[in-house]
């Protein structure tokens, strides 16, 4: 059991907690310490989360600290879930406090660049930090993709050499043996100074749980009556929106800057990538308070949404949707369980959603289509069984006295000797059990 | 830590701390009429009675002290610096030890019973929690100095003790990691910075052996590397090594040191406590003579009153006497205590301040015309022994006070 947890201090990282928890405990190595601490020896550290704990050190955080404010303060959710929709973050915010769950499960973790492979810090904030408390400490700030000043002291941030990928990570570093360059970078570059600020203050503000207001209404607002959205037109110049975007933050000196494609998916509120609504709200001088609480009223919402043409985002209508395509889904699942146009095979949900070209998961928002497929659902040797039969009966019509054997069926069915022992007690039920003995002769000899 | 009294009961002092630390087993009148087995059973109260003495006083007020100044060292900025040097195994001891000190005395006199009965009112819980920073401290350890003087073995029992404490796994840990000594004193420097409030090192005469300086060393750096009070508990002969030490040794052997009990009104209420629990059918008086005649035959050690009055009872019950006297205190010295004899009546010698000399109520005997006096000199040149106790068993001998 752990003996001593020591109280986080202000905007340090959870795993640096478990770091200094090991690094003043009586522990020999990580490895004790982290079998103490989670779920199993699988199990990594997680550097931008909780990371899944077992029951007793769970308890014990939970006892010492609100498990909650833990997540807000003192993980990396403001990066990844400020901006999601709020029934979204609200449900990350109950799983990560409750029950273990992935945070790839929860949010867009994108994949990371080479300026964010590892963590970082600020050699005065680690000086600043001795002085204060005794010992450094990894700071959450520093941790921001694409940071690369540190927002109090205006220096460069130096890399050290922990790994920032959690799934790479399998030990507690802490930074009082990690941070070895002390002479800090100044950074003579004012505008990139700024921005870094802005993205610090962005990510340390309070997370709205209250209101939902769309990040592409927001956007719209702050486009609307500019060069990239004039008032008399619906449509937006987003090429060159897109452009002007990159020229204004390449001159800043900002190595990772939004493409195209990113800006688009966030300006119509499919993605909510932190560094990328932070680069457009900063360019388009959305406050970092209008970024954060928005205050939009309904009508202002609708009208956002009815304004312009989204090709394909019109909200989709479930019950229409699954009335119109019932007929459809009925006729394509009997032609395929029966192998109308050919070999019968098993009805799948990839088949359906290919077919019909609907998006993935879909079923689960259409009651009907998905009871009428449940309705020809089998198993695969159930599937193999119809098929042997299959094959037998187009063989015996097509050959007629001519003798077949076990070969030809095989390789009409695509059914393998190695499966026919599971096949055999589903010949009996599709079929006669004079044909099902046929059948199970041809194997056999 | 702030607010360290939080953590603490409050420090008792004058009559209020007396009756904190007296034991008093409950007793009965009417046990004197049960049976003999009855009666032989209930006797054994008598090592369940604590009377407190200056020396018991004065040992809590020092641990609690102790304690106190260990406590408010923690969670400091120091402490914090300290274990980051700890783990990264640098042996610099920045923290500094907050209180380390002796208490010295013969066997006997009650040391482990007061530190027993001190611990017993400054942590009457087994485990102080502190919920920010969130960590479980045993307020205090006790460990048995090595008999071989082995620094892994000392570090490896002190981890042993604090997991019986706090219920953690520093002990396995350590055997599975096969830790080295150097390795053991960061851990447990680290460990006793977070999770230990004070040390006590039980039997600390064992240092005298071997190794005793290399124990005593690690013991200095374990010290100031982990900022907590230890106090060590031993016989007088540690004086001596101390004594022998280097001033850096000796400066940490300033402590408490304590005697034989002085024939005093606190020993006068020691054995009438004790003679308070009558277990013989036959009443009891107890009169001067007889509280000089324990104290002449037990040199003012308690556990040797407490044994003689303990075994007293129990022979008189035994042979059916049933009389607590001063001939059945005398049978029961020759009988149950001769192996002490030596060194009570050896001490006599050497120390002649002692007021009494030892009595006995036996009638002046008339004189063997054989010499036994004579016999019994050449008995003990030629097979060794004791003088006096040789002559007693062929005359009736009377001793008078000087």
């Amino acid at each position: 059991m752990i003996s001593y947890l020591p109280t986080p201090y202000e905007d340090e990282l959870f795993y640096s907690v478990l770091c200094r928890t090991y690094a003043h405990s009586g522990y020999f190595s990580y490895k004790e310490v982290l079998r103490d601490m989670l779920f199993s020896k699988s199990n990594n550290p997680s550097i931008e989360f909780i990371g899944h704990l077992n029951a007793d050190f769970n308890a014990l955080v939970k006892q010492a600290y609100p498990m909650e404010q833990l997540i807000l303060n003192h993980t990396m959710f403001p990066q990844y879930g400020r901006f999601i929709p709020l029934k979204d973050k609200k449900s990350a915010l109950h799983h990560l406090s409750t029950d273990y769950c992935d945070a790839h499960h929860l949010f867009c973790i994108l994949p990371r660049s080479e300026n964010d492979l590892y963590l970082k810090y600020c050699p005065l904030c680690v000086q600043a930090d001795k002085d204060r408390y005794g010992e450094a400490y990894w700071h959450r700030s520093h941790q921001i993709r694409t940071m690369s000043i540190c927002p109090k002291h205006y220096c460069s941030l130096e890399a050290s050499s922990i790994i920032a990928k959690s799934e790479k990570m399998f030990t507690l570093s802490s930074t009082e043996e990690h941070t070895l360059i002390t002479t800090p970078r100044v950074a003579n570059n004012s505008a990139l100074t700024e921005y870094s600020k802005y993205m610090c203050e962005v990510f340390k503000a309070p997370i709205n749980l209250t209101t939902d207001i769309p990040l592409s209404s927001v956007f719209y607002y702050a486009l609307r009556g500019s060069k990239y959205m004039p008032n008399s037109t619906k449509a937006r110049h987003t090429q060159m929106f897109a452009e002007d975007l990159k020229a204004y933050y390449c001159k800043m000196g900002l190595t990772e800057v939004a493409s195209i494609y990113q800006i688009q998916r966030t300006l119509l509120g499919d993605r909510f990538d932190f560094s990328v609504v932070c680069q457009i709200a900063y360019f388009l001088g959305i406050s970092v308070r209008d970024i954060t609480e928005p205050c939009l009223t309904e009508e202002q919402v609708l009208q956002e949404q009815t304004s312009h043409y989204i090709k394909g985002k019109a909200p989709i209508d479930w019950d229409s949707l699954d009335k119109e395509i019932a007929p459809q889904v009925e006729q394509l699942t009997y032609n395929i369980y029966y192998g109308i146009y050919g070999r019968p095979s098993r009805v799948s949900e990839k088949m359906i959603y290919r077919e019909l070209h609907l998006s993935s998961h879909s079923l689960e928002n259409l009651p009907i289509s998905k009871g009428i497929l449940e309705q020809y659902s089998e198993t695969y040797e159930e599937s193999w069984a119809r098929r042997l039969i299959w094959a037998y009966n187009y063989l015996q019509n097509e050959k007629g006295a001519i003798p077949f054997y076990w070969s030809d069926l095989r390789k009409l069915s695509g059914v393998k000797k190695t499966n026919v022992n599971k096949v055999l007690p589903y010949l009996y039920k599709h079929t006669s059990s004079d044909i099902a003995e046929r059948i199970i002769s041809l194997i056999s000899f | 830590m702030t607010d360290v009294m939080n953590y603490m009961p409050p420090l008792i002092v004058g009559n209020e701390l007396k009756e904190a630390l007296s034991v008093l087993p409950h007793y009965a009148v009417s046990i004197r009429k049960a049976s003999v087995s009855e009666r032989l059973i209930e006797l054994s109260r008598l090592y369940d009675v604590y009377c407190p003495s200056p020396m018991t006083e004065e040992i809590y007020c020092k641990l609690y002290l102790a304690l106190l100044r260990s406590l408010q060292k923690k969670q400091t900025k120091t402490a914090t610096i300290q274990g980051n040097l700890n783990r990264q195994g640098i042996g610099n001891g920045i923290i500094g030890g907050s209180d380390s000190f002796t208490i010295l005395g013969m066997s006997g006199i009650g040391k482990s019973s007061a530190i027993g009965r001190a611990i017993s009112l400054i942590a009457p819980k087994p485990i102080i929690l502190i919920q920010e920073p969130y960590a479980r401290i045993a307020p205090i350890i006790t460990v048995q100095t090595p008999y071989d003087c082995s620094v892994k073995g000392l570090l490896l029992e002190i981890l042993r003790e604090v997991d019986k404490a706090i219920d953690t796994n520093y002990h396995t840990n350590a055997l599975k990691a096969r830790a080295t000594t150097d390795a053991l004193i960061g851990s447990v420097a680290n460990v006793c910075l977070h999770s230990v409030g004070l040390l006590i090192l039980d039997e600390f005469q064992n240092v005298c052996g071997k190794n005793g300086s290399t124990l005593m060393g690690t013991l200095l750096n374990l010290i100031n590397s982990s900022g907590i009070s230890v106090a060590m508990v031993g016989t007088l002969e540690t004086k001596t090594f101390f004594s022998n030490a280097s001033f850096q040794l000796s400066r940490r052997s300033l402590g408490l040191e304590y005697g034989a009990m002085s024939l005093d009104k606190h020993f006068i209420n020691l054995c009438r406590t004790l003679t308070s629990y009558l277990y013989v059918r036959n009443d009891f008086l107890l009169t001067d003579e007889i509280v000089r005649w324990l104290y002449s035959h037990s040199n003012g050690v308690t556990s040797v009153v407490v044994s003689l009055i303990k075994d007293t009872q129990e022979v008189a019950i035994l042979d059916g006497t049933e009389t607590l006297s001063i001939s059945s205190l005398n049978k029961a010295y020759n009988q149950r205590l001769a192996l002490l004899h030596n060194h009570i009546e050896t001490k006599e010698v050497k120390h002649p301040s002692i007021k009494s000399k030892p009595m006995s109520v036996h009638p002046i005997a008339e004189m063997d015309a054989e010499n036994p006096i004579t016999d019994a000199v050449s008995e003990i040149k030629k097979n060794g022994g004791n003088l006096i106790a040789l002559i007693r068993e062929k005359i009736k001998v009377i001793e008078v006070q000087i």
